[in-house]
């Protein structure tokens, strides 16, 4: 993954280091500055980004005359409003959104808070709202109504009967094993799809949501940082390639200091406001009091964009998950060892956790670092009822395999993987189809037989009696069955 | 709870309910299993994490065993990950304090009250009984010491039991070790009395027999011949027996099949005293003669087997008799020529007694067994201490405390067992079948008739039986229903034995099957279950079972347990229970697999459709052979023209003949021949359908897990034993709880 994103910030930068005229330059000067093992990794990067129409051949410029259109056959560039654009980017590196503009500038934050106390926060808001989702004891306050408006929205809980008590569904389940960048997303997703009909607020959401990803949580974000891998992957630079400015020595600075940026909040549009408050109580972003004029960013609402598009590869969610975490801590990892006698050892500190695992365990012993539960007949019904299925718990247990476990196949034992199955399908046992009883007045199999063979062609025939002549028909075919058998009656 | 700051090197988990939890993965495992065996009950042993239980009588067992409380504290404490409850401490020392403070030791024929606490010594001296029973100044060591007590050195512990000491000596800079003793003597007559009282004083005595400086009586001439081989589990838990150079009463558990015979003659040739060997059937006391003959150079006049039809002469001098249960503990008339060989037991001063299967036998029949049997010290044997009822208490009080019990999955893992594959196969009702099974007016045991003779089952065993005998597999069928058993034999073409069998009949078709090898497959009853030693059998196919019973489905797991020739990766024997699904056969069958998926067996389970859905997104690694079963299964399940039972015709003849039988008749034949050594008496109770008087029972005693296993059975005058033997016993501390519980 590393590789194909330097060969890709390879490519672009290169060719937007050539200042000449539209900056078209040959394929094989820019092979040139790949080592001959990166070859393969430099094509895929080129084929890519044509692909994506970032990169066009030169040809496809338009102004310039026919024997020089000659003389540019083999050559690319970078489409010229990207090229545009990007150069302004990088050339104004250190103006980060919403600051530019001095009718919203910031004084200085007396009380700046750490990063570790915003990454804290994050944690300890988004772990409520899962857990929230899990244990719908109303456990804490339990999230504000724009959080439960989007749990029933998107489908993540549902009531239950009568009560007003949300309860999770399968779909609920399925959100809370996913990544924490995943479920932002999803969230965003159900959120901007609400506002499907308003054209103006989507955009300005998106907008918002790419600008969040221009932010930085503290300076520790370096936005050349690419390049500089780039770079080592390179060739030494040709004499044609002038180096780029370095990056601004203010942001390094601040780099040391550690000092989180705060942005204000009143350049949003009402739209992105209002966003901007349901993230604060997703704990995506931060507000030191509901009051404050300014936000801070985290790690997660910074790379929401990015982590949308791992979670489109599934492969590489779980190595973004595992890089998130490893980083941030941001869930301390649960370890889980499922035994053949249906204990489930859980290594994990977290009240969530534990609250995820008594969907379908049932719990026997709570340790410091570690919980001991045992599957059952009973515990694994009661997720059932709730519309979890049998391959999500597994793929629950899988997910968090022990280190102990993870090589050994099948990670879950059989035995358990099969009665957890067994018990769903237990559940399944019987069958609803509507039908239509027919009771058919031949006089001999013989018509009778011929309807019947043609309710079975219709793959509608759920039950026949041919003594008694009565046949059961799926209801959706009832009327074609009838309509067959009346052409058989005698008039 | 706190974690300490090094948790991740401590291997355990100590909980403020007694439990403790042990990670099977850690590099301390080995020592901490000792350990924890030592004075823990193993609850699961899965392959992970390990669970255990302090209860009163396993501190008891690890006092026994020269454990004493401020080691078993440290070393938990040192083990632990979490600091240890403090309520857990409490517990330990409350039940560790008074036990093992004092013991009473057998030496040159003379019984000494003996401890390192003459603290202890005065208190009970206190007692009147004890001090009349008391005898002073007859011995030239007496006052040596100018104290009150004879001061001696103490019998040392091997150092190999000792091993936890260094784990706690790491802990905290060691304890110091008392190497002084003080003992006094008592009067052998007034050796009862003595032992009361200190009940009754919470002292409880803990025997030992000091065989080595028994001079009395006389050394049995028998030595292990030199290419006997002991495994080191053997070693194991025969150290914890013969720790200090005496020996000690006890139990040990060893799973079938890991050679507990060997471990019982072992232990003969280490006393070297008059033995006595307590068996479940007539079968076994021939196999335990062979065993003795096997591994030691016992000459042939020193031993004797004394059943229904062998009536050996005990030598005068030291000897090893084999015998019964039933024939010591039987109670009527007995033939004057056994009326001569009781009074012979009676009249000797047996060096040690064997227990054989010692979980089967209720605590009546133990009771007479001991009025009749002077023994110095008894060891019983058991593959299956299955807890959670009386039983262990009643046999810590009649026997000892638990010494060793092995781990199943190690054993397994050393290639001391075979690796048995279990696969629980559902076979669905045939409509018919289901139709009558679901008939309200039926009764019980025509429905068990109905669900053990479903067709689907029948052709299911046909398959599995077809197909292990062309991979050279020797099959043992076993059906607890005699009627069932006669039918799928006769249908099967196999020979069968169940209780009426002759006896030469029955040695006649166990020959076959083990030299033939045109014979690959017998059908057994409940008869094969314990007293049949079958080594070459590596299949099992059970169609019909004594309903939840944990033990039968261990013992019959036993019979395939020996380790096989082709040890190998993988499996080598296969253990198949087939169900009907949707009757009370099914949740029998979780039920008795309890114990051993506790012991860390897994029961795979194969239903027809399963496979089906599952079987592609699963990466098997088992055996190819195994999946070609499953594989075979589905496919077979409902196809099968070869079969015997072609057609719907057929089924519905079956069924006929079902319903019409009269199965009672065959069971009661079964039974009369069965020796009714209370085997099926103590499940029949437990599981609340005793023959003769029929209980109502709820779903946990229908099930087996009522704890009713030892409560007497034939009288009606049980509750009035049962008050009378709870005053007795109440009076020692550490069984008073129990009754305390159950009032």
């Amino acid at each position: 993954m590393d590789n194909e994103m330097m060969a890709w910030s390879h490519v672009v930068l290169s060719s937007v280091q050539i200042r000449a005229g539209d900056g078209a330059i040959s394929k094989d000067l820019l092979k040139g500055w790949v080592r001959d093992a990166y070859t393969g990794v430099h094509r895929a990067a080129v084929r890519q980004l044509s692909a994506l129409r970032v990169l066009v051949r030169a040809q496809e410029l338009s102004g310039a005359a026919a024997a020089a259109q000659q003389q540019r056959r083999g050559m690319i560039a970078l489409n010229p409003p990207f090229r545009k654009n990007l150069l302004q980017a990088l050339l104004t590196p250190d103006v980060a959104p919403w600051k530019d503009d001095p009718r919203f500038a910031l004084r200085p934050d007396k009380l700046t808070p750490s990063r570790a106390k915003i990454e804290g926060e994050m944690r300890r808001k988004w772990e409520a709202v899962l857990h929230f989702l899990v244990a719908s004891d109303g456990a804490g306050a339990g999230p504000t109504p724009s959080v439960r408006a989007f749990m029933q929205q998107a489908g993540l809980m549902a009531r239950r009967g009568r009560s007003e008590q949300l309860v999770i569904t399968n779909r609920g389940y399925e959100f809370m094993l996913r990544d924490i960048h995943v479920q932002a997303w999803m969230f965003v997703l159900s959120l901007i799809r609400s506002k499907s009909s308003d054209a103006q607020a989507r955009d300005d959401l998106l907008s918002f949501l790419f600008m969040l990803s221009y932010c930085t949580v503290s300076a520790a974000l370096q936005p050349l940082e690419g390049h500089h891998n780039a770079q080592s992957v390179c060739a030494a630079p040709s004499l044609s390639c002038k180096p780029l400015p370095a990056a601004p020595s203010a942001s390094v600075n601040r780099c040391s200091e550690k000092v989180c940026e705060d942005y204000p909040l009143l350049a949003l549009t009402p739209a992105q406001a209002q966003l901007a408050r349901d993230f604060i109580d997703l704990g995506l972003l931060y507000q030191r009091k509901p009051s404050s004029q300014r936000f801070y960013t985290t790690e997660i609402a910074v790379n929401l964009v990015f982590g949308a598009a791992a979670a489109e590869h599934p492969s590489r969610a779980v190595i973004q998950a595992a890089d998130a975490s490893a980083q941030l801590d941001l869930a301390p990892r649960m370890t889980i060892i499922v035994e053949t006698n249906f204990q489930v050892v859980a290594y994990t500190t977290s009240d969530l956790h534990v609250a995820m695992l008594t969907l379908f365990l049932e719990l026997r012993a709570r340790l410091p670092n570690m919980v001991i539960g045992v599957i059952t007949r009973e515990s694994v019904r009661q997720a059932l009822v709730t519309g979890i299925k049998a391959s999500q718990i597994l793929n629950f247990l899988k997910w968090h395999a022990h280190p102990n476990v993870i090589n050994r196949r099948p990670m879950i034992p059989e035995n358990i993987a099969d009665q957890i199955i067994l018990w769903e399908r237990e559940r399944t046992r019987v069958k609803y189809d509507a039908g239509t009883l027919l009771d058919l007045p031949f006089e001999g199999v013989h018509d009778f037989d011929k309807v019947a063979e043609y309710a079975e062609e219709l793959g509608a025939c759920l039950w026949a009696a041919r003594e008694k002549r009565v046949l059961i028909v799926a209801a959706a075919a009832v009327n074609k069955v009838v309509a067959f058998a009346d052409g058989l009656m005698p008039s | 709870m706190a974690l300490k700051r090094d948790h991740e090197k401590r291997p355990l988990w100590v909980c403020p309910d007694g439990h403790i939890f042990l990670e099977a993965h850690t590099p301390l495992y080995t020592q901490a299993y000792d350990f924890l065996v030592a004075i823990a009950e193993p609850v699961a042993r899965p392959e992970f994490v390990h669970e255990y239980r302090l209860t009163p009588f396993s501190l008891y067992a690890a006092v026994a065993v020269a454990i004493d409380t401020e080691s078993i504290i440290r070393v938990l404490n040192r083990l632990s990950k979490v600091e240890v409850p403090e309520g857990v401490n409490t517990f330990i020392r409350d039940h560790t304090q008074r036990c093992g403070k004092a013991k009473l030791v057998l030496k040159r024929g003379r019984y000494y009250v003996e401890s390192p606490h003459p603290d202890v010594l005065r208190a009970l001296l206190k007692d009147r009984e004890i001090e009349t029973a008391r005898i002073k100044g007859d011995d030239e060591e007496e006052g040596e010491a100018g104290g009150e007590f004879i001061q001696s050195e103490a019998a040392q512990e091997m150092d190999a039991n000792l091993e936890f000491k260094q784990l706690a000596a790491e802990a905290e800079g060691g304890g110091d070790d008392d190497d002084q003793v003080m003992h006094f003597k008592v009067s052998s007559e007034q050796v009862e009395a003595v032992k009361r009282a200190a009940l009754s004083m919470d002292y409880p005595l803990m025997e030992e027999y000091d065989f080595r400086h028994d001079v009395t009586n006389p050394n049995l001439p028998m030595q292990l011949k030199p290419n006997t081989k002991i495994r080191q589990y053997q070693e194991k838990s025969l150290r914890k027996m013969f720790g200090n150079g005496r020996a000690r009463s006890g139990i040990i558990v060893l799973p079938c099949g890991a050679g507990k015979t060997l471990t019982g003659v072992t232990a003969a040739s280490t006393v070297k005293k008059s033995t006595l060997v307590l068996c479940t059937s007539g079968v076994s006391v021939i196999q335990w003669k062979y065993q003795f003959q096997l591994w030691t150079d016992i000459p042939e006049k020193n031993i004797a087997c004394f059943t229904s039809d062998t009536k050996d002469a005990i030598n005068p001098d030291a000897c090893v008799l084999i015998t019964t249960y039933s024939m010591l503990s039987f109670s009527g008339r007995r033939a004057a020529d056994v009326e001569l060989i009781i009074n012979q037991i009676r009249n000797r001063e047996w060096g040690l007694m064997l227990l054989d299967e010692v979980h089967v036998v209720p605590a009546t029949m133990f009771r007479k067994v001991l009025n009749i049997c002077n023994a110095h010290c008894k060891l019983g044997l058991t593959a299956t201490l299955v807890r959670e009822d009386d039983l262990i208490s009643d046999l810590n009080f009649l026997i000892g405390p638990k010494l060793y019990e092995a781990n199943w999955m190690d054993l397994t893992a050393g290639g001391y067992l075979a690796n048995v594959q279990c696969v629980e196969a559902w076979c669905p009702m045939t409509a018919e079948f289901y139709r009558e099974y679901l008939n309200e007016s039926i009764n019980h045991r025509k429905k068990e008739l109905l669900y053990v003779t479903n067709p689907n089952k029948f052709r299911t065993c046909e398959f599995l039986v077809q197909y292990h005998q062309e991979r050279g597999d020797k099959i043992i069928l076993f059906a607890d229903n005699v009627f069932a058993l006669r039918r799928y034999s006769e249908l099967l073409g196999i020979p069968y034995i169940y209780g009426g069998t002759r006896e030469a009949e029955r040695q006649r078709i166990l020959g076959l099957f083990r030299l033939n090898t045109l014979v690959n497959c017998i059908g057994l009853s409940k008869v094969g279950d314990t007293s049949i030693d079958i080594p070459e059998a590596n299949v099992i196919i059970q169609v019909s079972s004594h309903f939840g019973s944990r033990r039968q489905e261990a013992q019959r797991l036993g019979r395939i347990l020996r380790p096989k020739a082709n040890m190998g990766e993988g499996f080598n024997a296969f253990f198949y229970t087939l169900v009907s699904t949707g009757t009370s056969e099914m949740f029998f069958s979780a039920k008795r697999q309890q114990y051993l998926v506790d012991q860390g067996y897994t029961f795979k389970v194969h239903e027809p459709n399963l496979r089906v859905g599952v079987a592609v997104e699963r990466e098997s690694q088992l055996l190819p052979c195994l999946v070609e079963v499953v594989a075979d299964l589905v496919e077979h399940a409902n196809a099968m023209q070869n079969s015997k039972l072609k057609n719907k015709a057929a089924e519905l003849d079956l069924l006929a003949t079902v319903l019409n039988s009269d199965t009672d008749k065959a069971d009661d034949e079964e039974n009369e021949v069965l020796e009714r050594t209370a085997v099926d008496a103590i499940d029949d109770m437990s599981l609340g359908r005793a023959k003769v008087q029929r209980r109502t029972g709820n779903m946990s005693e229908l099930s087996g897990a009522g704890g009713a296993r030892y409560v007497e059975f034939a009288a009606n005058a049980t509750d009035k034993v049962i008050a009378r033997e709870r005053q007795e016993k109440s009076k020692a501390a550490l069984f008073k709880m129990r009754y305390s519980k159950k009032a």
